[in-house]
């Protein structure tokens, strides 16, 4: 909004300040990044009741989490890409009544999946891969796969529309 | 990957250091005699009658939780000006046009497989004790599970960081996105109840190999609670 950082940093900026985070995070608290973690332990948590204890030891995933969305709002402030959209460029392709069960949909599957298989794109992808976890190259090799198999499957189907 | 392919030049203290029940237990009571917690005689200060050395673990826990949140700041803010928040920088990347996601990607996990390099030869952090790096085998789960993902990821272009930079970006969209993943990671718990009732391994088996609840390890995460034994941790978990 108050446009002082360009649209989007260039790689060669926002991927070692990403690789620093990460390893910041290990080397300075010894966790291992991860955002879909980090949900878990801040709302599902909450629904499901965990003990006590298990509540103490993820405690910092919830403030990790909320230190992401406020350092996120404020890049959100100082951008320059920031406007109020509804979903961008899937909302041209799709109307609304369709558009809005895809997403939730596809956020389901994100939740779901992430939680089967132990991580996400920052907790398996930009954490775990680095330090070597077997698990994690497995896990990121696939959803990066089948993420651009149904990308590209979506787009022949609806013939260039998506 | 860089990291698998430093391992076998030091083979000796990676091992130790990514070898989380040997290296823990060797190197937990040297730690816990250097600073006995709440033993031994106190210094109180005679004027405000406070414990002038706050408890061993006091000053860790504040290194960590404020590390943990800067790291939290930068993380967010990084991911959003970047542009992962927009729908069309991820999904250029999907369809194969732009590289931009992969040269982030590539050029984070240099960077962090280099420092970790350096992390496993000093083999301790600042505020968390002997470092232990996620050292878990491949499981069938960890492929399905990411299919599944990986479907959710391809059709919303959104992961679960980035969608909160969508919704910090002004795309209300992402708003939707994350009900529906908080709906998913309950739904999955539902599926399989092991998973959400915290480190599923089976007994006998040291270490945290299986059954992370999800990627950031439940048990004897925080400082504080290092010391405490899985097996019990796991049996409380199991009951409730």
């Amino acid at each position: 909004m108050l446009k002082l950082l360009p649209a989007q940093l260039p790689w060669w900026l926002a991927g070692p300040g990403v690789g620093l985070c990460v390893v910041a995070l290990y080397g300075l608290a010894n966790r291992q990044l991860g955002v879909s973690g980090a949900w878990l332990a801040a709302v599902v948590g909450r629904i499901e009741r965990w003990p006590a204890q298990r509540r103490r030891a993820e405690r910092w995933q919830a403030e990790f989490l909320a230190a992401m969305i406020a350092g996120a709002l404020v890049a959100g402030l100082v951008g320059s890409a920031t406007r109020l959209t509804s979903y961008p460029v899937l909302s041209h392709a799709l109307p609304m009544t369709v558009l809005l069960p895809v997403v939730t949909v596809a956020g389901l599957a994100l939740g779901y999946g992430a939680r089967w298989a132990g991580g996400c794109t920052s907790g398996h992808g930009i954490a775990g891969c680095p330090a070597g976890s077997a698990d994690s190259l497995a896990a990121t090799g696939t959803f990066f796969c089948v993420a651009v198999a149904v990308t590209l499957a979506a787009q022949a189907v609806s013939g260039g529309a998506l | 990957m860089p990291a698998s392919g430093m391992a076998p030049m030091t083979p000796g203290r990676g091992r130790r250091a990514m070898t989380p029940g040997r290296g823990r237990r060797a190197m937990t009571p040297g730690r816990g005699r250097a600073i006995p917690p709440g033993r031994g005689r106190r210094a109180v200060n005679p004027v405000s009658r406070r414990a002038v050395n706050p408890a061993p673990g006091a000053a860790q826990d504040c290194g960590s939780r404020v590390s943990t949140a800067a790291v939290g700041v930068a993380f967010g803010f990084l991911l959003t000006s970047s542009g992962f928040g927009n729908y069309a920088t991820i999904h250029q990347a999907l369809l194969l046009r732009s590289g931009y996601v992969y040269a982030v990607f590539a050029s984070a996990a240099a960077v962090s497989a280099a420092g970790l390099a350096l992390l496993r030869r000093a083999g301790a952090t600042a505020f968390g004790g002997p470092l232990r790096l996620p050292h878990h085998p491949a499981r069938r789960r960890h492929v399905y599970g990411a299919a599944v993902f990986g479907a959710g990821f391809g059709i919303s272009g959104a992961c679960p960081a980035s969608a909160v930079a969508m919704a910090a970006t002004g795309g209300m969209g992402g708003l939707l996105v994350l009900t529906g993943m908080v709906g998913g990671l309950w739904l999955r718990g539902l599926t399989e109840p092991e998973t959400g009732r915290g480190p599923a391994r089976p007994p006998g088996l040291p270490g945290r190999d299986s059954g992370r609840p999800t990627a950031c390890p439940a048990a004897g995460d925080a400082p504080g609670h290092a010391a405490l034994d899985g097996a019990t941790q796991e049996a409380r978990h199991a009951t409730n």
